[in-house]
């Protein structure tokens, strides 16, 4: 890992404790994100879950497994096309220090 | 034909995605090391859950010791045993002998049973010798890694072990103590049988019995004498582009000249 | 599900952070059956704080302060202003601070402290519920008779009780669904929402109370506006614990997205200032957490009782985001008040919602919301005189740059240099309103 001021968001999620569901607790509606040019969600998320599809550059990649369940992109996103549920029970994001 | 099933399961320290000293000034384990469930005993009790479900009987499970974060007897009645008992471990950690002596006490009268499943691997490497331990002490057969039950009757169990390119049948008499490997699971145990909040709140409810065994009476010569922090060795990370072959080459040679 | 099995207790708590653990407590010390029903595996689990202000957790449990896994006691706090590669800081200490109860101010990791205070929940007598969640609530009648009678918990079970308290914190899907379905009414204006990110970073003992000069378990609360969080509503916090500094950065969700930071890329701006950057060197990062903060205020909180209901905490909107950051002190009072509550309404068994009315009774006499009620302009001011944040931090640490500078000039001509490039491009009509609104800030 690299020092303290370098560190990349992957890095810093690195030592971010999980229990990782096998099914994801978002879902985004792919028709309104291909009306979304400016994608918000790429930005206001904590836990960089959200990314550009690399196939479908109109379309983002949910990596649902980062999710620090700060509920962000319930507010943020413009068209309301992310369906954030609660992870299942003692599942997703578990803090050690909080 | 229904059998009486004993799992024996631990709380151990969960040692997954460690960052930062795991140690504190004074030398004790930091508040903020998680402990778990040990998977592997888990395995067990899901090996006996099953045994249960097809011939019916009931499962019992035993674990040494005062839970220190995560109550696995509690965790036992929620996935669907029947009964628990706590050993107490009196004042001091013990050692695999004697906790493997304590725990052959408390089964010894916990009354007739056919067999005793218990996770391998543990990763509190001290005690993953403690089902043999048991065992021994019992004065019954014991199999180790034994990843899936093929069939059991007639005072008999064989236990079904993943091997190279194949799998091998290993029977034994009954009572017989298992050692459950993870090679079979097809499940993962982590989600429980049961994810039910009722069982839940009863688990929290239920008084937990203590084992009429004698802690005091057992001494364990074994303790730690010590402990030595190792200077952590500072290493230097290297970025290296996945198409620059010439510095691929050469930190493959730096890795294999053991720099 | 037969009779015999179907649940039902006086109270059902929703959450196990400190607003819902307080109620709990409350609860279960009047001699209440309750149940807590918390979606982590351990209460503290998706909990996020630092500093934690503790008058109501030492009324709860009498000398809370001196068991509790406490990380430091606060004896000094600051106000920094970050410019270009200048800081300005305000800094204050009192002696009184590093004794008992010391100034009910701490430095907690909350993952460790709210799993504490769950113990001492459990000890009272609540029945604590882990990895459970609860996905609404179960009503019974129609219209304004409407009333919650238990809660829909996932995987298709349901328990009852007389009373439901909601703490569900910042993110809080269960209250959001219940003010609908129960026509509870809304604040003035909607809720409005900050997100911040924190790192925690390991950092010798010694090392730390050298770089803030602390002794024993002394240590600090310093706030950060200025620079790095230039064109946002927002700032950054450094607080002490043992062994680690707790270092993050907060800002509003539709300016961070104007601005075009990531979250972690604006704690990044923070880190990397030099009069910031110097506080963490040779760190290591333990971890990194996000949490959002209600930061709508007063006028952002709607009604907090309904039939058989009561919301609490961050999930009712009871945050103080001023420079006091208070948030748990609030949800444990708010919690506090929602248990009498509901132990009141047992004694009348009236759990409709004049019969919980004693919730919001005590709520407008206590402190919590009325220091809410106090800064209810904040939120306004700091997006209409965005200034605040970011040009007169910046121009005033330019004064004290020209102001300081040592130079060949007579002092008179620095001072009346540094003047005049002190309001360039500064209204003087703006700067006396704005001066007029900033002493709402304090």
């Amino acid at each position: 890992m690299g020092k303290i001021l370098e560190l990349t968001v992957e890095d810093k999620l690195y030592t971010t404790k999980y229990e990782t569901d096998s099914r994801s607790h978002i879902k985004v509606n792919g028709d309104l994100c291909r009306t979304c040019s400016s994608k918000p969600c790429l930005r206001f998320c904590s836990g960089d879950v959200y990314k550009i599809n690399p196939s479908e550059p109109d379309q983002v990649t949910v990596n649902y497994e980062n999710c620090l369940e700060c509920g962000t992109c319930r507010h943020g996103c413009p068209f309301n096309a992310i369906d954030w549920q609660y992870p299942d029970g003692a599942m997703g994001v578990k803090y050690r220090y909080g | 034909m229904s059998y009486n099933c004993i799992v024996i399961v631990r709380e151990v320290w969960d040692t997954r995605d460690l960052t930062g000293s795991v140690l504190a000034d004074n030398g004790s384990i930091k508040d903020s090391m998680l402990t778990r469930f040990e998977p592997e005993d888990m395995n067990a009790l899901e090996m006996a859950l099953r045994i249960k479900d097809e011939h019916g009987g009931k499962v019992t499970a035993f674990s040494v010791g005062t839970p220190k974060q995560v109550d696995v007897l509690r965790e036992c009645l929620y996935r669907g045993v029947d009964e628990v008992v706590r050993v107490d471990a009196g004042a001091s950690s013990l050692g695999t002998q004697a906790a493997a002596q304590l725990l052959a006490d408390a089964i010894g009268k916990a009354g007739q049973y056919d067999l005793i499943c218990v996770g391998v691997t543990v990763a509190d490497g001290e005690s993953s010798m403690l089902g043999t331990h048991v065992a021994g002490k019992l004065g019954i057969e014991q199999v180790s890694y034994v990843d899936a039950i093929e069939e059991i009757g007639e005072g008999r169990v064989v236990g079904k072990r993943g091997i190279e390119m194949g799998y091998e049948y290993i029977e034994a008499p009954l009572p017989a103590l298992l050692s459950v490997g993870v090679a079979l699971v097809e499940d993962d145990p982590r989600t429980p049988r049961s994810a039910k909040a009722m069982l839940k709140l009863k688990a929290k409810k239920a008084e937990i019995p203590s084992a009429d065994v004698d802690a005091s009476a057992v001494t364990s010569p074994v303790s730690i004498a010590g402990r030595e922090a190792v200077p952590e060795r500072a290493v230097e990370s290297k970025d290296v582009a996945a198409e620059d072959e010439t510095a691929l080459k050469s930190m493959l040679d730096d890795v294999l000249k053991g720099e | 599900m037969s009779a015999e099995d179907t649940v039902k207790v006086d109270a059902i708590v929703v959450g196990g952070g400190p607003g819902g653990l307080a109620a709990a407590l409350t609860m279960a010390q009047g001699g209440l059956e309750v149940i807590l029903v918390e979606r982590g595996e351990y209460a503290g689990s998706k909990n996020v704080g630092g500093l934690f202000y503790g008058t109501i957790l030492n009324q709860l449990i009498p000398d809370a302060f001196k068991q509790a896994p406490i990380e430091r006691t606060v004896s000094k706090r600051s106000i920094t202003y970050l410019g270009d590669g200048t800081h300005m800081s305000l800094t204050f200490g009192a002696d009184a601070w590093s004794q008992p109860p010391y100034n009910n101010t701490y430095v907690v990791h909350r993952a460790q402290f709210d799993r504490w205070l769950a113990s001492q929940v459990e000890e009272a007598g609540a029945t604590l519920l882990e990895g459970m969640v609860v996905d609404g609530l179960i009503y019974e009648g129609e219209g304004a008779g409407r009333k919650a009678v238990g809660v829909q918990l996932r995987g298709d079970e349901a328990f009852y009780a007389d009373v439901i308290v909601l703490a569900d914190g910042a993110n809080c899907l269960v209250s959001e669904k219940v003010r609908e379905e129960l026509a509870m009414p809304g604040g003035k204006i909607k809720q409005e929402y900050a997100v911040g990110v924190k790192e925690i970073i390991s950092l010798p003992k010694e090392t730390i109370e050298a770089r803030f000069n602390l002794k024993d378990n002394e240590g600090v609360a310093y706030d950060f506006l200025g620079v790095p969080f230039e064109g946002l509503i927002g700032g950054g916090f450094i607080y002490t614990a043992k062994d680690s500094i707790h270092l993050g950065s907060v800002a509003r969700i539709e300016s961070l997205v104007e601005s075009g930071f990531t979250p972690s890329g604006l704690n990044d701006r923070f880190k990397q200032h030099p009069a910031v950057s110097r506080l963490i060197d040779g760190g290591e990062l333990l971890e990194y957490s996000g949490h959002m903060l209600p930061e709508g205020g007063y006028d952002a909180i709607g009604s907090l009782t309904a039939n058989g209901v009561m919301i609490v905490g961050d999930a009712a909107g009871l945050l103080n985001m001023s420079l006091y950051k208070e948030g748990t002190n609030h949800a444990m009072e708010s919690g506090m008040y929602a248990g009498q509550a509901a132990v009141a309404a047992k004694e009348k068994k009236d759990y409709s919602r004049s019969g919980l009315a004693l919730y919001e009774e005590k709520l407008a006499e206590g402190i919590a919301l009325k220091d809410v009620k106090k800064y209810k302009d904040l939120p306004d001011i700091l997006t209409s005189a965005p200034e605040l944040l970011s040009l007169y931090p910046k121009k005033i640490n330019q004064l004290m740059v020209d102001y300081f500078t040592v130079n060949a000039e007579p002092k008179a001509v620095t001072q009346k240099a540094a003047m005049k490039n002190f309001m360039k491009d500064m209204s003087k009509i703006k700067l006396l309103r704005n001066a007029f609104k900033a002493r709402k800030l304090m």
